[in-house]
C-alpha cells in the first residue's frame, strides 16, 4: 500500500541518515581538531577549581602559542625554574620519579584499587600526570602489587557529592585521590589518620619524621588535619601561587581608555566605569552553570575583606588553632554564638548590588554556550588557575590578555590582596586518603606506603617540577620563574602575586560547594530584585543556620552542647 | 458548486492552519538538528540558518562520550522489559483468570501503586541501592524499573479476562496447571498487547532523567537522556554544537523505533492513557 | 414467613456457614497455594519498591538521616519545610503549573485534534497523525535542553522575535523571576503533538459518523456538530487527561531542573519534588526530603479522594 511503501521510504532516509552519522563518528577527526574541545573536566567552583585536562599540551614555557602535539612532559629546558635557590628547587635536568630505596618494602602484595580525580592517567599533558606517573613508578617497584584505578567524573560537585556518599555507605576504593578537599570529604571515623605515622620517619626519606617531608612545615596538611587526627596526605606546591586570578582583556582596556591595570580599588571601579561607558561589559559573574565559581570567589573575597573582626573572634575556638584558618567547627561555632550572623553579612550583600550594574548582561540566567571571555565580550573575569592552560590554548582568543589581581578594598591596612581558597603557599597538591574499609580489607599496608612514597622529598621534586608553574620560593617575581618568556609572565602573573590567605569563613569553604550554591541563588533574589536586603539577610541567616544544625548532627563528637 | 467551495475552503483553512501549527511544532526539533551541524562560529553567527560546511566532527565527539550510555539504555530497556513483562503478565493472568480467597484486596494493593507519586518513593529507594551498594551500577535502574509493573497488570488483567473459557477449556483438561496455561496460551494471545505495553515502558525508561542522575551518574552506569545534559553542563565548554550532536543521538534510537513500529508505539501510549 | 418449625429447623443451618467460612478460607488458601506463589514475583517487587520505600519515607520524615545515621527529630523536618518561605513559593509554582497545564491540555490538542479529524481524506489524516505524533519520541529531557538554549538572548526566540520585529522585547527569559516560570510552560508551544492529541483524535475518530452526518442534514454547522455533539462523547477522555496530566506535574521536576535548576533565585521556578530531589543530591539530607515527599504523597492522595467523592456524588445524582 502506499502509505507502507512511503513509511518505508522515510524510514530507509532516516537509516541512512544514522549509517552518515556513524561514518562521520568513526572517522578520525581530520586535525586534533582545535576548535574542538574534548569533553573534559568542568572548571568547577569550591574554594579551589579542578583540575581541567589541557587539551593541548601544555606550551610549557615556549614563547609561541602554537599547540604542540605530543609534547614531552617535561618542561622545555631552556626554561629552568626557580632560578634562585629554593628549597625544593628543580635542577636545570628533570628529576626523574623516584626509585625505591633499600628501606622500601618490597615485598608488599596485592592489588590496591585507587578511586581518582576523574581519570589521572588519559592525558600525558595534564599536571595531575606526574601524580599518575608516582604511582605507576611505585608500582613498578613492588613487583607483587598491582594498582588499577576506578576514576569518578564529572563536575567538581558531582564527585565531591560521590566522594561524600560512598564514604558513608563504605563502597569507596582502596585508596582515594582527590583535589581540594572540603569538611564534607572528612570523617575521622571513616577515614585513616596518618597522624602516628607522620610522627615515625618515612621509609623513602632520610627525614627523622614524615611530617618533616612536607615542605612548608606541612601546610599542605593544614586544611585536612582536624582534632589532630591528619585525614591526608599530600604533595605539596612550592611557592605562592593562587588558585584564582582576574584575566583581562587588553584590547577592551585599551578602547575603553583604561591606561593602566587598577592597583588601588577606586581605580578598579572607575575602570569598570569606563568599560561600561565604551559599550563593553566589564565583569564576567556567572551566578549559575559551570563558572558559577567565581561568583562565590568574589563575594568570599568581599566577606574576607569586610568581615576582619568576626574572623578574628572566630579563630582559634571550640578547640582549635588560631592559625589564621577557619575550619567548619569554627565556622559552625561562630554561627551558634552568633558571632557571624546575617548583619555582619549586609555590607557584602550591598557591596555586591553596587558591583551589579557592572556584571556582564544576563548573569542571573544560565550561561548561553561558549566562554564570553574567549569570545571578547568581557574585559574581566576570574579564572582557576588550572583552567589557564585551556584558555591559553584556544584557539579563538584573538586578543593580548594576561591575568593579574583584583586591588583590596581598603587602602593601607596591610594593602595585601586576599587571595581566595586554599592557596598561598603549599596549596593544590593531589591529596590521598585512605577509607577505614581498607584498612578492614588489609590494605593499609599497600595504600600507607604508596602515601609515604609519594610524599617524599624526591617525589615531591618530580611532581613540583612538571606543574604548568614549576614549584619556586615564595617571594619570587614572576619574571624570575619565566625568565625571557614575557608570554608566560603575563599569563601568571596574577596567580603568582602576593597575597594573604583567606581564612575560609564563609559558607563555601565551611560546608562545601553544593551549599554555595544556594548562597548564591539568595544573591540572585537579592540582585534581581525579587527580595529587598532584610529578606535576602533573613535568608541567609536561615541557610547558614541549617547548615549549623546539619554540621553538628553531623559530627556529635564535637559535643556542641558544650559550647 | 458554492457548496463545493465553501466545503473545499473549510478543508483549505484546516490545512493551512495545521501547516502553521506543524510547523512551530518542529522548529525546535529541526533547530536542534541544524545546531548540531556547526561550529563555534556558525553556532555564534547564524544560529537559525544553515551554515556551510557542516560540521561532522561534533558528532564524532558526542559519540565517543554518547556510546555507552547508549547500550546502558539498551540492556537496561531489554532486561527490566523483559522481566517486568513477564512477571506482570503472570500475575495479570493469575488475577483475570482465577478465583481465590484475597484476590480483590491484592489486586487493589497493585491498583494503589498507581495512584503514588514518584517522588515519594526517591528518597526510600536511594536508600535501598546505597544500603546494598548497588548505586553507579546498572542494576540500580534495572531493579526499579523492573518493579513498576501496575499499569501493565491493570491492563492486561482486563485482556485476559475477556478471554472466553473455552480456550483454556482444552488445556485444563489436559491438566495442564496455571503456569502452563499461561505459558502456552496466555502469552501467545497476549502478545499484541504485550509488545505495546513494551513500547510503552522503553518510552517511559528512555525518558527517566530525574532517577538515573541521581543514582547512577558514572561513566560505568550512565543513560542517554543523562548524558546529554552531563555532557553539556557537567564538562568544560564542549563545542556547543557537540552538546546539540549528543541531544540528537540520544534521541534517534526511540525515533527509529516509532517508525519501525508505529502501530504498535500508538497502541501502546494510548493503552496506557485511556486505562479507564 | 415460613411457619415455626422450618424456621427452627433452619436455624442451625445458618449457624453452620460462619464456620465453614473460616474453614473454607483456610482450605481455599491451601488449594492455591500455586496461585500465591505465581503472584510472589510481583508481590515482592511491588513490596520492595513500592511499599517498603512508603513506609520507610514516612518513618524517616521524623528523622535526621544521611545514610550514615538517623537520629529521630519528629516534627523537625515538617516544621523547617513550613516555616521556609521558599516552600510557599515552590508549591505556589506547581500549582501554576498544574492550573496552566489543565488549560492547555483541555483546549489546544482538542483543538489539533478536532482539525485533523475533520481532514476529508483519511490519507491526510494518517499523515497529519504521524506528523504531530512524532514529537513524542524525542525525549522531554533532549526538548527542555532545546529549549534552554532557545530562552537565551541570542537563542531561538528572540531571534523569532526580533525578525518579526518584537526586538522591544526580547530579555533574557530565564534570567528574569517573572517569566522563567511562564517560559517552562512555554515549552512544546504549540502544545499540540503529543499524547494528548493521539488520545483525543482516537476519541473523536471513534464517534459514528451517522450520528454527524444525521446532525449536518438537520442544519447544525460544524460549531455546533462540535460542542453539542463531538464535545460531550469525548467528556471522559477529556477527564482522563487532566488526571493523567495532573498526576505528571505533580511530581515532574525535570524541566525545572534542567532549565534554571529551580532558579533564578530561591525560587524562580523551584517545584516541591526539586526541593526535595536537591535536599537528596546536594545536601544528603534525606530526612528533610522523605518529608517533603510525603505532604506531596498526601496532597495527591487527598485530590484523588476529593475527585472520587465528586464523581460518585454526580453518578449518584444524575443516577446514571
Amino acid at each position: 500500500m502506499r502509505n507502507k511503501s512511503l513509511r518505508s521510504v522515510v524510514s530507509a532516509a532516516l537509516v541512512g541518515m544514522i549509517l552518515l552519522l556513524v561514518t562521520a563518528a568513526c572517522s578520525p577527526a581530520s586535525t586534533p581538531a582545535p576548535t574542538v574541545a574534548p569533553p573534559t573536566a568542568a572548571p568547577k567552583p569550591t574554594e579551589a577549581p579542578k583540575a581541567v585536562e589541557a587539551p593541548k599540551p601544555s606550551e610549557a614555557s615556549k614563547p609561541t602559542e602554537a599547540p604542540k602535539p605530543a609534547a614531552t612532559s617535561a618542561p622545555a629546558p631552556t626554561a629552568a625554574p626557580a632560578a634562585t635557590a629554593a628549597p625544593a628547587a628543580v635542577p636545570a635536568a628533570k628529576p626523574a620519579a623516584p626509585v625505591a630505596t633499600a628501606a622500601s618494602k618490597s615485598n608488599l602484595k596485592g592489588e590496591l584499587v585507587l578511586n581518582t580525580w576523574r581519570d589521572i592517567g588519559a592525558d600525558p599533558n595534564h599536571p595531575n600526570y606526574t601524580f599518575h606517573q608516582l604511582i605507576k613508578q611505585w608500582e613498578a617497584n613492588h613487583p607483587g602489587v598491582t594498582v588499577k584505578y576506578q576514576p569518578m567524573l564529572g563536575t567538581v560537585t558531582d564527585i565531591f557529592g560521590y566522594i561524600a556518599t560512598n564514604l558513608r555507605s563504605k563502597t569507596l576504593a582502596d585508596g582515594v585521590v582527590m583535589l581540594y578537599p572540603s569538611p564534607a570529604q572528612m570523617d575521622v571515623d571513616l577515614q585513616y589518620d596518618f597522624a602516628p605515622d607522620l610522627a615515625k620517619p618515612n621509609p623513602y626519606s632520610t627525614n627523622k619524621t614524615w611530617k618533616e617531608d612536607f615542605p612548608l612545615n606541612g601546610i599542605a596538611l593544614n586544611n585536612v588535619t582536624t582534632q589532630d587526627k591528619t585525614l591526608m596526605v599530600s604533595d605539596t606546591f612550592v611557592g605562592n601561587l593562587g588558585d584564582g586570578a582576574l584575566l583581562y582583556n587588553q584590547e577592551i582596556l585599551d578602547k575603553a581608555g583604561v591606561k593602566t591595570l587598577p592597583t588601588t580599588w577606586p581605580e578598579f571601579v572607575d575602570a569598570l566605569k569606563k568599560i561600561k561607558a565604551a559599550g563593553f561589559q566589564p565583569f564576567y559573574m556567572p551566578s549559575t552553570g559551570n563558572e558559577a565559581y567565581a561568583f562565590t570567589w568574589q563575594t568570599g573575597i568581599w566577606s574576607e575583606q569586610l568581615l576582619g573582626d568576626v574572623i578574628k573572634a572566630c579563630d582559634g575556638q571550640a578547640g582549635e588553632k588560631a592559625d589564621g584558618r577557619i575550619s567548619q567547627i569554627e565556622a559552625v561555632w561562630c554561627l551558634k554564638k552568633g558571632k557571624l550572623s546575617s548583619k555582619d553579612m549586609r555590607s557584602v550583600f550591598e557591596l555586591t548590588k553596587e558591583m551589579s550594574q557592572y556584571f556582564h548582561e544576563g548573569y542571573l540566567a544560565p550561561p548561553p554556550p561558549g566562554d564570553p571571555f574567549v569570545q571578547g565580550k568581557v574585559a574581566f573575569r576570574w579564572l582557576s588557575r588550572l583552567n589557564v592552560s585551556t584558555i591559553a590554548a584556544d584557539p579563538n582568543i584573538k586578543f593580548p590578555w594576561g591575568s593579574y589581581y583584583q586591588p583590596p578594598l581598603k587602602e593601607g591596612g596591610d594593602g595585601k590582596v586576599v587571595r581566595y581558597g586554599t592557596s598561598a603557599a603549599g596549596a593544590g597538591g593531589q591529596y590521598l586518603f585512605i577509607p577505614k574499609t581498607a584498612v578492614d580489607k588489609g590494605k593499609l599496608d599497600l595504600a600507607l606506603d604508596l602515601a609515604q612514597y609519594v610524599t617524599s622529598p624526591k617525589a615531591n621534586e618530580f611532581w613540583c617540577s612538571l606543574q604548568p608553574v614549576p614549584c619556586f620560593q615564595e617571594g619570587t617575581p614572576v619574571d624570575k620563574i619565566f625568565p625571557n618568556d614575557k608570554v608566560m609572565q603575563e599569563r601568571w602573573r596574577g596567580y603568582i602575586q602576593p597575597g594573604k590567605a583567606a581564612s575560609g569563613l564563609d559558607i563555601n569553604n565551611a560546608f562545601g560547594p553544593a551549599n554555595s550554591v544556594q548562597e548564591v541563588k539568595i544573591y540572585q533574589d537579592y540582585l534581581g530584585g525579587t527580595v529587598n536586603l532584610d529578606q535576602a539577610l533573613a535568608a541567609w541567616q536561615r541557610l547558614a543556620d541549617q547548615l549549623a544544625e546539619k554540621a553538628i548532627r553531623e559530627h556529635p563528637e564535637w559535643n556542641a552542647d558544650k559550647w | 458548486m458554492i457548496n463545493n467551495l465553501r466545503r473545499n475552503s473549510g478543508q483549505i483553512v484546516i490545512t493551512a492552519i495545521l501547516a502553521v501549527l506543524a510547523l512551530i511544532t518542529f522548529v525546535p526539533i529541526l533547530t536542534l538538528i541544524n545546531l548540531s551541524f556547526k561550529d563555534v562560529y556558525q553556532f555564534g553567527a547564524n544560529p537559525m540558518g544553515i551554515t556551510f560546511p557542516l560540521v561532522l566532527e561534533n558528532y564524532s565527539l558526542a559519540w565517543k562520550f554518547m556510546r555507552d550510555p547508549l547500550w546502558h539504555n539498551v540492556v537496561i530497556g531489554l532486561v527490566s522489559i523483559a522481566a517486568s513483562l513477564l512477571m506482570a503478565a503472570l500475575t495479570a493472568f493469575v488475577f483475570a483468570r482465577f478465583e481465590f480467597p484475597g484476590r480483590d484486596f491484592l489486586f487493589f494493593a497493585f491498583l494503589l501503586i498507581l495512584f503514588v507519586p514518584s517522588t515519594v518513593l526517591l528518597v526510600p529507594t536511594f536508600q535501598l541501592i546505597i544500603q546494598f551498594s548497588l548505586q553507579n551500577t546498572l542494576w540500580a535502574l534495572i531493579l526499579p524499573y523492573s518493579a513498576h509493573q501496575s499499569l501493565i497488570i491493570f491492563v492486561l488483567r482486563s485482556f485476559f479476562a475477556e478471554l472466553p473459557a473455552e480456550m483454556f477449556d482444552a488445556a485444563k483438561v489436559d491438566g495442564a496447571g496455571p503456569l502452563q496455561q499461561f505459558w502456552r496460551i496466555g502469552i501467545p494471545l497476549a502478545l499484541p498487547a504485550l509488545s505495546a505495553m513494551a513500547i510503552f515502558q522503553i518510552w517511559w525508561i528512555w525518558n527517566d532523567y530525574a532517577w538515573p542522575t541521581l543514582v547512577a551518574n558514572s561513566p560505568a552506569a550512565r543513560t542517554a537522556v543523562s548524558a546529554v545534559i552531563f555532557f553539556n553542563d557537567g564538562m568544560a565548554r564542549p563545542e556547543p554544537g557537540a552538546g546539540m550532536a549528543a541531544a540528537v543521538i540520544a534521541a534517534l534510537p526511540m525515533v527509529l523505533l516509532f517508525l519501525i513500529t508505529i502501530r504498535t508505539f500508538v497502541a501502546g501510549l494510548t493503552a496506557g492513557a485511556v486505562k479507564e | 414467613m415460613g411457619n415455626s418449625l422450618e424456621n427452627r429447623a433452619l436455624t442451625p443451618l445458618l449457624i453452620l456457614p460462619v464456620v465453614n467460612r473460616r474453614a473454607e478460607l483456610l482450605r481455599g488458601i491451601r488449594r492455591n497455594w500455586t496461585l500465591y506463589l505465581l503472584l510472589c514475583p510481583s508481590l515482592i517487587a511491588a513490596l520492595v519498591f513500592y511499599y517498603y520505600p512508603m513506609a520507610s519515607g514516612f518513618y524517616h520524615s521524623f528523622t535526621y538521616w544521611d545514610i550514615k545515621r538517623t537520629v529521630w527529630i519528629g516534627l523537625e523536618n515538617y516544621q523547617r519545610m513550613f516555616e521556609d518561605p521558599i516552600t510557599l513559593a515552590a508549591w505556589r509554582n506547581m500549582a501554576i503549573l498544574l492550573i496552566a497545564n489543565i488549560a492547555i491540555v483541555l483546549t489546544l490538542p482538542l483543538l489539533g485534534a478536532t482539525l485533523v479529524a475533520h481532514v476529508r481524506s483519511s490519507v491526510g489524516q494518517f499523515w497529519w497523525r504521524m506528523l504531530f505524533v512524532l514529537p513524542i519520541v524525542v525525549p522531554g529531557t533532549v526538548i527542555v535542553f532545546v529549549w534552554r538554549w532557545f530562552y537565551g538572548m541570542d537563542g531561538g526566540l528572540n531571534i523569532v522575535l526580533r525578525a518579526i520585529g518584537l526586538g522591544g522585547i526580547t530579555r533574557w527569559w530565564l534570567g528574569d523571576p517573572h517569566t522563567a516560570l511562564w517560559g517552562i510552560i512555554f515549552v512544546a508551544f504549540p502544545w499540540i503533538a503529543g499524547l494528548n492529541f493521539l488520545v483525543y483524535l482516537a476519541a473523536l475518530q471513534s464517534i459514528s459518523r451517522e450520528l454527524l452526518d444525521a446532525a449536518t442534514v438537520d442544519g447544525a454547522s460544524s460549531m455546533r456538530r462540535f460542542f453539542y455533539i463531538e464535545l460531550p462523547l469525548i467528556r471522559s477522555q477529556m477527564l482522563v487527561l487532566v488526571a493523567l496530566t495532573f498526576i505528571f506535574y505533580i511530581r515532574s521536576f525535570d524541566a525545572p531542573l534542567i532549565m534554571t535548576n529551580g532558579g533564578p533565585g530561591s525560587a524562580g521556578t523551584l517545584v516541591p519534588g526539586l526541593q526535595m530531589y536537591r535536599a537528596v543530591r546536594d545536601d544528603l539530607d534525606l530526612g528533610y526530603g522523605s518529608a517533603i515527599g510525603n505532604v506531596l504523597f498526601a496532597v495527591t492522595f487527598l485530590l484523588v479522594i476529593v475527585r472520587s467523592m465528586v464523581t460518585r456524588l454526580r453518578t449518584g445524582k444524575s443516577g446514571v
